[in-house]
């Protein structure tokens, strides 16, 4: 099977691995290659498979503006052919294996993921190589691909939750790229090009802006070799930081509704400007934002507007993870939208003015500390882990030290990420459904027509 | 058993399924499985009860759902809340789901505090209350839920399309129930529903993670041991389905920007022997590039921009489903023609032996696969024994696909993927009104 597809040369003798293992009770290792690349690997050996991630740090906040859905189309075009396999002998093979794949991108990174059975690690590692090393991007494929982005992307627009996320995203990002979905719209992806690919992988796809993680039926010191082996070459690259969104805080809030009168419900979404994933307040916020609109049947909003007057199946809010500051957002579905826009407000500016309790701290507490290992007993769950502390920096010791952070995480300073994080008054809001400004009641905001 | 699917049993890291799994049953009735996996401190626990939109008749479909979100209300012992309370408090994940043939219920829980979730669920199995008031409010919740439905178009193609697809077979009611007997439900009929299909004898619990079986037997006992069983003799609607005489249409035109094709045959349910075939046939046309579907109406035609396949079938005779994102609207007929030539073509030639060594080496993976999450294996557990009242079906069904000949699937689309049969739906833009 191997000798599908020509492989580059890699001269093993050059790389000299930087051993970075810290004094883990997990099996959980990490190295960094000399031109930067950064291998972490998970051994978990109880069943004889294996879970391949690879990540470049650039994802959709690269992209001009007007050429939106750059990162996202390359992303899908690595599986579609390199310089010596087709993308029909590449799906033939991994089909083959049994294997599971795909890839993307989001707005902070691209990625390619793969899922094997253990004796099949050396193909997928070869395979990971070709597609990130020589993505060739052949005329009829992007073609293709480019024609599939836009159908889902004119698919987007009947389903009314996308409708009212796209249009929210518009108003608060302006002419920042979050103002776009991460595929792109109508207009931006019949202009890109295939050079556009190929710009955007020469120039993020070098060693010092990427990693991969290895979780499952593997030796890491096996692993650091294979690895080095095919990328010890690779050469570094300058890496450049994506632009940040200005803050935007209208005056007063903004309220734009989309007339539908086919709906018997009314979506809404309303919020403001965000927090970067990488800001000190993080695990405040996050405990902030799960009292007030995690789950919908125990947190604040879920509460008022579900449990205690029936008024939405699916009530919540969050702030958006991404490493520039994105939106904090609630969003609802009702056939009551008064109603239900005057709990979440209230249940906002109470939070807001008065903070959460400290039971209510207690219960997030144990909430995030408890359903923590949760999250990283599968393959899946540790690879996810790891993706996410590699990308957002937050250390190798994460899944130790985040409990013992969440628990460390006092009243004040929830109530001080409330204060400063949360805007009553200044949202942006986007309404669609069979609705008029009276039948609202919002008061003294602006109409957006 | 094939020479690889031995190879794998045989690594001591996957030793057969089997040798995890112990099961026992209560006096009372309730059968109980067990999964041993102790790789992370991690228990899931699983109720599900027979019942789901197979059970209900016109008039009150979608009452078993309408129940499953009253049991998270009241019971004599807790108040509305405190089920969600008290597992978020300890960091669990839990849920409910309601189906065609059953209603579960799980937790996902620390180790050292799974005894919480049995005893929630002995609670939620014999306890609950249904107060007036309650439900007024959770039955607004759940015709909100209904509405989501109503505004995306897609469902609607998919009720219209399993609505013609059967004519009297309790398939054609969608689980969610229809908006009219939604809107009529009554605190009364939801009690009768619990009174009739909640208790021991009609439920499967699944138990699976960082367990031991001695542990799991006490501890079940004592939460469950007392509470009465009542079997409850489910009707069975195997063969209610009048053979299809003719091709069914439905056209739907709706607020879309993209066309949806659907085309379905009926195809046989578990009893006969050759129902698997079914899944090796869906995959060899329609699951990934290589599939013929994909690429006779995406690569060699550029007719379509996306093409799925598969076949639903959990017990009773159930649908093979092609699902086709049309470039437009006008080439739904030329994509019809494509497709039943395939079809054709599935009848008269023999696939090729990599197309069909694809198929079994996919299911063979996914044997290993399915077993990296603990509250997967359990839904699989579950729903296997609760559908077809046997747990190893889902290990017999990958021993099949392995056997599976190039002869059987001839035969079988032969016999089931004819014109007579089909059934086809499209979802399509509204005509634009002249003003």
């Amino acid at each position: 099977m191997k000798n599908n597809f020509a492989l580059v040369i890699l001269p093993f003798a050059s790389c000299i691995l930087m051993s970075a293992n810290s004094l883990l009770s997990l099996p959980l290792y990490r190295d960094t290659l000399d031109n930067g690349l950064v291998i972490l690997t998970y051994e978990d050996h109880r069943l004889p498979m294996v879970d391949i991630s690879f990540t470049c740090r650039a994802g959709a906040a690269f992209d001009p503006v007007e050429k939106a859905g750059i990162a996202s189309l390359c992303a899908q075009m690595l599986l579609r052919g390199t310089k010596s396999i087709s993308a029909d002998s590449l799906a033939s093979i991994l089909d083959f294996l049994g294997a599971r794949y795909y890839s993307g991108a989001d707005f902070d990174h691209s990625y390619v993921y793969l899922r094997l059975l253990a004796k099949d690690l050396s193909t997928g590692l070869d395979i990971i190589a070709d597609i990130v090393l020589n993505p060739a991007f052949p005329k009829p494929e992007f073609d293709r691909a480019r024609e599939e982005a836009l159908t889902a992307a004119r698919r987007s627009y009947d389903n009314p939750s996308a409708v009212v996320s796209m249009e929210f995203d518009r108003l608060l990002f302006g002419n920042h790229r979050y103002a776009l979905p991460v595929r792109g719209d109508t207009n931006t992806i019949p202009k890109i090009t295939i050079d556009d690919l190929h710009q955007f992988h020469q120039k993020q796809f070098v060693p010092n802006n990427c990693f991969i993680v290895v979780v499952g039926d593997v030796e890491h010191e096996n692993i650091k070799d294979e690895v080095a082996r095919r990328f010890g070459f690779w050469q570094r690259g300058m890496v450049e930081s994506a632009v940040a969104p200005a803050p935007i805080l209208p005056e007063k809030t903004k309220v734009k509704i989309i007339t539908r009168n086919d709906m018997n419900q009314t979506y809404i979404q309303f919020g403001h400007s965000g927090i970067s994933a990488l800001n000190p307040d993080l695990i405040p916020v996050r405990l902030m934002s799960y009292i007030l609109g995690g789950p919908p049947l125990s947190s604040r909003m879920g509460l008022a507007v579900r449990e205690y007057a029936g008024l939405a199946y699916d009530v919540r809010c969050w702030f958006d993870r991404r490493l520039l500051p994105g939106a904090f957002r609630a969003t609802v579905q009702t056939a009551k939208p008064k109603e239900a826009i005057a709990k979440m407000f209230g249940e906002v500016r109470k939070m807001h003015e008065s903070g959460a309790t400290p039971q209510e701290l207690l219960k997030a507490h144990n909430y995030f500390t408890g359903s923590f290992p949760l999250t990283y007993s599968s393959n899946q769950g540790k690879l996810d882990q790891l993706d996410n502390l590699e990308l957002y920096g937050y250390g190798i010791d994460w899944l130790e030290t985040f409990p013992e952070k969440v628990r460390a995480t006092t009243l004040e300073q929830v109530n001080k990420a409330a204060k400063e994080h949360l805007k009553p008054d200044h949202y942006i809001m986007v309404i669609m459904g069979n609705v008029t400004k009276e039948d609202l009641s919002l008061g003294d905001v602006e109409w957006i027509e | 058993m094939s020479l690889i699917l031995l190879f794998l049993l045989s690594n001591s890291l996957s030793e057969p399924i089997e040798s995890r799994i112990f099961e026992f049953k209560l006096k009372n009735g309730l059968e109980v499985i067990g999964y041993v996996d102790s790789s992370a401190p991690v228990v899931s626990v699983n109720i599900y009860y027979r019942v789901g939109s197979y059970d209900e008749q016109t008039g009150h479909t979608g009452i078993s759902h309408m129940l499953e979100h009253m049991t998270f209300k009241h019971t004599d012992i807790y108040k509305p809340g405190d089920f969600d309370r008290i597992l978020d408090s300890v960091g669990a994940f839990n849920n409910g789901f309601t189906s065609t043939y059953y209603t579960g219920y799980y937790e996902e829980i620390a180790r050292d505090r799974w005894e919480l979730a049995l005893k929630l669920e002995a609670a939620r199995m014999a306890r609950c209350i249904f107060p007036d008031s309650e439900f007024e409010s959770e039955h607004q919740v759940v015709a909100e839920e209904r509405r989501l439905w109503d505004n995306r178009p897609t469902s609607t193609l998919w009720e219209q399309f399993e609505a013609i697809a059967n004519l009297v077979h309790p398939h054609r009611n969608p689980t969610i129930g229809w908006s009219d007997d939604v809107a009529n439900y009554t605190v009364e009929k939801v009690r009768e529903w619990y009174q009739r299909y909640y208790n021991p004898a009609n439920a499967v619990l699944v138990i699976a993670g960082d367990i031991r079986p001695a542990e799991v037997r006490a501890k079940v006992k004592r939460y469950f041991g007392k509470v009465k069983g009542r079997p409850v003799k489910r009707a069975d609607y195997y063969n209610i389905e009048p053979e299809p005489a003719g091709e069914r249409r439905v056209t739907i035109r709706k607020r879309v920007s993209v066309p949806t094709l659907l085309i379905g045959f009926p195809t046989p349910g578990i009893r006969d022997s050759l129902y698997i075939i079914g899944d090796v046939i869906a995959s060899i046309l329609g699951a990934g590039r290589n599939s013929r579907l994909y690429r006779a109406l995406v690569l060699d035609s550029a007719l379509a921009t996306s093409v799925s396949a598969w076949n639903s079938v959990e017990k009773d005779p159930g649908l093979m489903y092609f699902m086709i994102t049309p470039k437009s609207e006008t080439l739904i007929p030329r994509i019809e023609r494509i497709v039943y030539q395939e079809l054709e073509r599935i009848k008269n030639e023999p696939v090729t032996e990599r197309e069909l060594t694809r198929v079994k080496n996919r299911v063979i993976a996914d044997y290993i696969f399915e077993r990296d999450d603990v509250s997967g294996i359990a839904y699989l557990l579950a729903t296997s024994h609760i559908t077809t009242g046997n747990w190893r079906t889902f290990i017999d069904q990958i021993a099949q696909v392995e056997q599976a000949t190039p002869e059987q699937i001839m035969r079988f689309a032969e016999k089931y993927l004819t014109e007579n049969r089909r059934i086809v739906g499209i979802l399509i833009p509204e005509k634009k009104e002249p003003k």
